[in-house]
This record gives C-alpha cells, sequence and structure tokens, in this order.
C-alpha cells in the first residue's frame, strides 16, 4: 500500500465496522467490513452493553449515545462512577475503558482504507483486454484489414469507395435480401450507370 | 409651493424605508468579524455554565467542520467544558480530531500541543499518543 508518512493513499472506502443502530432499525445493510482483531458489531450485539442507540460516523464524530450502555452493577457503571472524580486518579486501563465505552473506534481507525481498489482495478483491466482482444479480431478475421493498412478510420483509406461500390454489385448481382442487407441497388441509376443522389446521406441497412 | 411640490418626490424617496428585513439582508455589517473576536465568542461558548455535552457536540461540530485551526485557547475551553461535564471520552476525541484537523502539518500539530500540554497536566488527560489512539492495529 503506497503511504506518505503514516497515512495511507489510494483507498477505496472506509474499513469502517458499521453500526446498525436505530438509524438502520438494528438491520445489517450487507456493506460491513469485518476486520479480526477490530470491533465487531455483530459480537457486540451479542453484548448485553450494547447499545443500539449509539451510532458514530467520522462526519458526526461526537455521537449522542454511549457506545456501551454501562448497566447498574456492571464494571463500566463503577468506572463511570469514578469519572466523576480527578482524572488523574483514573489508571490508564480505567482511561482505556472509559474511552472504549463511548466510541466504538478511534478516529485512525475510522480512516483506516482498504484494498478495494485492487480489486476494481483488476476487473477493469480485465474487462479492457477482452475488448482489446475482441475488437482486435473483428479487424483482422471479420473485416479482413491488415496491420497498417487500415486504421480505425477505415473508410479514408484509397479504395474504400470502390470497395463500396463492389459491395454494392456484389447485393445487386446477387439479389442479397440478408439480414445485413446493403440495399444499394435502391440508389444506383442504371440508365447512367452512377449513384442517383452521391450526396444524399444513406444509413447502411435503413432501407 | 410650487418649489414644495417639485422638491416632494426626491425627498420621499429619500426618506421611503423598505422592510426591514429587507434592509437587514441588504446591509453589510458595520465592522468586519474579526478572528480574535472569533476565538473569543468560541471561549465564550465553551465556557459557559450552562454548556453541557448537547450543546458541547453541538459546538464541536460546527468546530471541527470549518475549514480552521482555532487557537489552542478555543481547545482548552473545550478540554475544561468536558471537565465540567464529567466526559473524558468526549475529551480524547476533541484531542482525536485536533490531530485529525492538523493533517500532515506535524508541527503544528506539535505546537497545538505544546500549547496544550499545561491543561492536560492540570485535567490528567493523556495525549492521543498516550493512549495509542492514533496507531492502526490491524494492517490491511
Amino acid at each position: 500500500m503506497l503511504k506518505v508518512g503514516s497515512r495511507r493513499l489510494l483507498s477505496v472506502g472506509l474499513a469502517r465496522a458499521q453500526t446498525s443502530g436505530i438509524i438502520a432499525h438494528g438491520n445489517t445493510t450487507g456493506d460491513e467490513v469485518y476486520i479480526v482483531g477490530q470491533n465487531d458489531p455483530r459480537r457486540n450485539q451479542d453484548n448485553p452493553e450494547f447499545n443500539l442507540h449509539f451510532f458514530e460516523t467520522l462526519h458526526v464524530p461526537f455521537p449522542i449515545r454511549p457506545f456501551q450502555i454501562g448497566r447498574p452493577g456492571s464494571e463500566l457503571a463503577a468506572v463511570r462512577a469514578k469519572e466523576s472524580g480527578d482524572w488523574k486518579d483514573l489508571s490508564a486501563a480505567e482511561k482505556e475503558a472509559l474511552y472504549r465505552g463511548a466510541f466504538m473506534q478511534p478516529i485512525a481507525e475510522q480512516q483506516q482504507g482498504t484494498d478495494m481498489w485492487k480489486g476494481i482495478l483488476g476487473a477493469f483491466m480485465l474487462v479492457m483486454a477482452s475488448t482489446t482482444c475482441l475488437v482486435y479480431e473483428l479487424h483482422t478475421d471479420v473485416s479482413g484489414f491488415k496491420p497498417n493498412q487500415a486504421g480505425f478510420w477505415y473508410f479514408w483509406q484509397p479504395g474504400w469507395a470502390q470497395t463500396r461500390m463492389n459491395i454494392a454489385a456484389e447485393n445487386i448481382f446477387l439479389e442479397y435480401t440478408g439480414s445485413f442487407n446493403q440495399r444499394d441497388y435502391k440508389h444506383w441509376d442504371y440508365v447512367n450507370h452512377c449513384w442517383k443522389n452521391p450526396k444524399e446521406t444513406r444509413i447502411d441497412g435503413a432501407d | 409651493m410650487s418649489l414644495f411640490r417639485a422638491l416632494r418626490p426626491a425627498l420621499t424617496a429619500q426618506t421611503r424605508r423598505l422592510t426591514v428585513s429587507a434592509s437587514l439582508n441588504s446591509a453589510a455589517p458595520a465592522a468586519p468579524l474579526r478572528r480574535d473576536d472569533v476565538m473569543a465568542a468560541w471561549v465564550e461558548y465553551f465556557d459557559h455554565p450552562d454548556c453541557d455535552y448537547y450543546n458541547y457536540r453541538l459546538g464541536a461540530q460546527h468546530l471541527f467542520s470549518d475549514d480552521l485551526l482555532f487557537d489552542p485557547v478555543v481547545y482548552q475551553a473545550m478540554l475544561y467544558a468536558c471537565r465540567r461535564f464529567n466526559n473524558f471520552p468526549a475529551a480524547m476525541r476533541t484531542l482525536e480530531l485536533i490531530r485529525l484537523k492538523c493533517g500532515d502539518r506535524e508541527d503544528v500539530y506539535d505546537w497545538v500541543m505544546q500549547e496544550l500540554a499545561p491543561t492536560l497536566e492540570d485535567l490528567g488527560i493523556p495525549t492521543v499518543e498516550d493512549m495509542n489512539l492514533h496507531i492502526v492495529e490491524t494492517e490491511l
């Protein structure tokens, strides 16, 4: 992963454990990212201290309700009772318990990105590669273009008008009425041996 | 009399007032808002004894949504407000957001934390680095 300093670049999405709280009506959306070793909302919902009214977003960093309820008699309730006293008397573990009881993820974890961009880039390259192969085969095998003989604007090459007239004559000669019928004979002047209206805009197969 | 009638339209055009809301919307402020006034207003907001967690998160949401790093006195007032309504996690989240707001400017973050060091020592609040809140343990 490309990093500058301690920051992660080129990250698509956030590896944030989605809290399906009161806003999601307790339902999981299916878009959750679960990371081993980090807060798991499913595991947390088995906790009787889990607060359904908790919702935490990077855009709303101060949740209205705490992450864990802290029911009377629990360890968290005891620590929260000590919170009213001097904070210098709190140990590091108690401060950690207070923080983890109020929030699900620190800001750093909420900012953490995923490697989903690799999969997106891979799928995009697969589509581009197969499309390139298909276009190449169409140009060589179907259209009969040779390398360095015709490009994308193949109708600019010399002799293309003659090719079109040959195709028209072939259609007229065979009275071809298939699905790819050009039907250019409608526009051919058999008396004067030229197109009836050369400047008329015609779409192949339109009539 | 004729002179008075000739002047009357001009006088009414000058003295005629629009509605109050229109004049309020179109009028420029008497003096531009200065940075020190903004900082003092926020300090007064967070120092107010009625500022509970509800008002705190309203103000903090506004403050951290702004594309601006406030003076350390404002953050100091915020930390003391957290102490007043006994919310230690809110103080830590405030420090986290200060760190987030500083972004890549580690020198600015160091300066802000240097200014806040007496406050943290007074209140017994550890820094973000002390609680390892800046470290993401799982590498994806």
